[in-house]
């Protein structure tokens, strides 16, 4: 298997969804840390105040603890477990919890100002904050410490849920995204799609130039293969020209052999000189058939015909007047060569003169290497054509069938005339108009039977 | 020629072959005289057409490809000027288009090189008996006898009994004896367009034609679903 590059399509596909993806994840990354950023704020704004709170409260009540009711109060507004810690003046103990953490050893609490910091106590990670207020009462005067602590709870849990929120959002935008592109792409490529259906679609002898609308980027391409294909079929058609002005040259002097062989084996006497002029004789018409032929296989292959090519033949009439033709050919040979076909007419699509070739190969095998008894069927089933050349002759056994479509093979090299070109001529005019053919047993008697199928395209 | 003047089938004829190829002229020629025929032999096209303006032939042989002036352009100006002889065209080239060419300009048939010299000859035959024919002669084959000009037959010297129908199916078949006459051709000539018959219905009249031409040594035969063709025995 040949090496293929990766297709145009997903090399697109991947250079725009490659890049969204790692945007969408830059934009998740974002949305934590801003959000983060902000939580944070918001809480520790919160711990501010509820230091204001506690200060006040352990003013007013004269140094005593909080009561429960105002702790659940404050921590309700935070929604985390709260402790807190009120040192006097003089580092003296006033109220709280008695082991709170100090603050880092660098720092110092100053006065209106919050310090947080982070610590670990009792088991969790805390947010602390400490600050100090000036006290004037009675029992206590000067730089009161209050230091609040706080769970991470949740923080933690507003923090997941905005970026969860977020990135739900950009999740969505990124698969809208995605869609649009696949579209998109699809959409962009389809002229080269196109371009590919209507290069598949054409027979092998169309070799005229593309000639569709493309946009600008595939023109440069169309131009080359355009090139292409007109240097193809030109040196196609200098090879075909020569092999059919040789075999034209070569049909005159032929005829003109031939019939002086015949008329001589009609005047000359003597059994020798018969037994040579018969040899000259069927050496001459071998030699007129493989130039026949030659011809037959070089005007096949013309893509000149292309201009006959799309016509509408009537099979049925066709093969009749062959038929008939070759009759005439073989009147007095003793060959029984007849017709059979209900149909009342058989249209296919082609080359007139392709598909009279393709018939007079087979018949012309047929009454060569066949029987004396050689029938032309022409019928149909279901949405299939069936061409059939039928003889009563010895036959070509199974396994030989497929050699002999071969160029230039001859089962029998003693027969006088063939020379190995017809069926490959026929199967290459059956193929080119869609149809398969296969040598077959006639079921009969014994003999070969020769089915060309066409299948029927109402919209070719 | 004037009506009533009767020719013999087997009275030689004049016959021009145009062929530049040497060899395969000459050989025409010598089987065509062998057929009991006069012939001029010529290989340039120029020459041909200016002899074709004085001289009178019953039959043409023409080459498609000639120096100075081809086959078709012969043939044309002959037509032109009113030519109604028979012509035969031979060709090397296959291609179905010369073929439609040169029957376009009134060839009657065409023969693609090299040919067996067999079917050139009774080519050549059929062309004659049409054309004796159109010019109200009588036509003989075998031991059957068509007199064109009365439509009646004779076999053996005696006249033969043939009613309307009958006699149609054998002068089609004499007219173009040797050669193939598709049902369909028969069928025309026997039944009207109205007529509502089946083609099978030619077999009946075939099978009574038959059995009056025993006596013979002509007889019909049957090319399988394709149509007959009288020939001798």
């Amino acid at each position: 298997m040949k090496k293929r590059s990766i297709s145009l399509k997903i090399r697109l596909l991947l250079w725009l969804i490659i890049p969204l993806m790692l945007m969408a994840v830059a934009l998740v990354a974002e949305s934590y840390f801003s959000a983060r950023k902000s939580i944070e704020e918001i809480q520790d704004r919160m711990m501010v105040a509820l230091a204001w709170s506690i200060s006040d409260s352990v003013v007013q009540s004269g140094g005593d603890l909080l009561s429960d009711q105002v702790i659940e109060l404050l921590s309700f507004s935070t929604n985390e477990k709260l402790i807190y810690q009120v040192i006097g003046p003089d580092h003296s103990f006033i109220t709280g919890h008695a082991e709170l953490p100090d603050p880092p050893p660098n720092s110092e609490v100053s006065g209106g100002l919050p310090l947080f910091y982070n610590a670990h106590f009792d088991g969790v990670d805390m947010r602390m904050m400490a600050i100090k207020f000036l006290i004037e009462e009675e029992y206590v005067r000067g730089w009161v410490q209050v230091r609040v602590a706080q769970t991470l709870t949740e923080r933690e849990n507003l923090l997941v849920k905005a970026v969860l929120q977020s990135a739900l959002r950009i999740a969505v935008v990124i698969a809208l995204a995605s869609l649009l592109a696949i579209i998109g792409v699809n959409r962009g490529l389809a002229p080269l799609t196109r371009l590919r259906a209507s290069i598949q679609k054409r027979s092998y002898q169309d070799l005229r130039p593309i000639n569709k609308p493309v946009p600008s980027e595939l023109e440069d391409v169309v131009l080359a293969i355009n090139n292409l294909l007109f240097r193809l079929d030109d040196s196609i058609e200098s090879q075909r020209r020569f092999i059919s002005n040789a075999s034209h040259q070569l049909r005159t002097p032929l005829a003109a052999l031939q019939t002086e062989v015949e008329l001589a084996l009609r005047e000359v006497e003597g059994e020798t000189a018969q037994l040579a002029l018969n040899n000259i004789f069927h050496g001459t018409k071998q030699t007129s058939r493989l130039a026949k032929q030659l011809l037959s296989l070089s005007s096949v292959r013309s893509n000149l015909k292309g201009r006959s090519w799309n016509a509408k033949v009537d099979l049925l009439a066709l093969s009749k007047a062959l038929t008939l033709s070759w009759v005439r050919r073989f009147i007095g040979s003793g060959k029984d060569l007849g017709f059979e076909s209900d149909l009342a007419n058989a249209f296919v699509t082609g080359s007139e003169f392709q598909l009279r070739e393709m018939l007079s190969n087979l018949l012309e095998n047929a009454l060569h290497y066949g029987g004396e008894v050689v029938s032309v069927k022409l019928y149909n089933s279901a949405d299939k054509l069936y061409l059939e050349v039928e003889d009563n002759g010895p036959g070509i056994p199974f396994l030989l069938r497929e050699k002999v479509f071969e160029r230039f093979v001859r089962l029998d090299e003693r027969s006088s005339e063939g020379c190995g070109l017809g069926l490959d001529i026929a199967r290459e005019i059956a193929h080119g108009h869609d149809a398969s053919i296969e040598l077959l047993a006639n079921k009969i008697e014994s003999g070969l039977l020769v089915r060309v199928t066409f299948t029927e395209h109402p919209t070719h | 020629m004037s009506k009533g003047q009767f020719y013999q089938y087997d009275l030689a004829m004049r016959i021009l072959v145009v062929e530049d190829h040497p060899e395969l002229g000459r050989s025409i020629a010598r089987a065509i005289k062998q057929m009991g025929h006069a012939v001029d032999l010529l290989a340039d096209g120029l020459q041909a057409k200016q002899i074709l303006r004085s001289e009178a032939y019953d039959l043409l042989v023409l080459d498609l490809n000639l120096p100075s002036l081809d086959g078709l352009q012969i043939l044309k100006a002959f037509r032109e000027s009113g030519g109604e002889s028979p012509v035969l065209i031979l060709t090397a080239r296959a291609e179905v288009e010369d073929r439609v060419a040169g029957l376009d300009h009134g060839a009657d048939d065409y023969l693609t090189k090299p040919f067996d010299l067999l079917e050139f000859e009774a080519r050549i035959r059929a062309l004659l008996r049409r054309h004796q024919t159109k010019r109200n002669l009588t036509i003989e084959l075998g031991e059957l006898t068509f007199d064109t000009n009365m439509r009646a037959f004779t076999l053996k010297g005696e006249n033969l009994q043939l009613t309307p129908r009958e006699r149609s199916v054998l002068e089609v078949l004499i007219i173009n004896s040797s050669q193939v006459v598709p049902k369909e051709v028969i069928f025309e000539k026997i039944f009207g367009i109205d007529d509502e018959v089946n083609q099978s219905a030619i077999e009946i009249y075939i099978s009574r034609v038959r059995k009056k031409i025993l006596a013979g040594n002509i007889k019909i035969h049957t090319v399988r679903g394709l149509g007959y063709m009288l020939e001798v025995v």
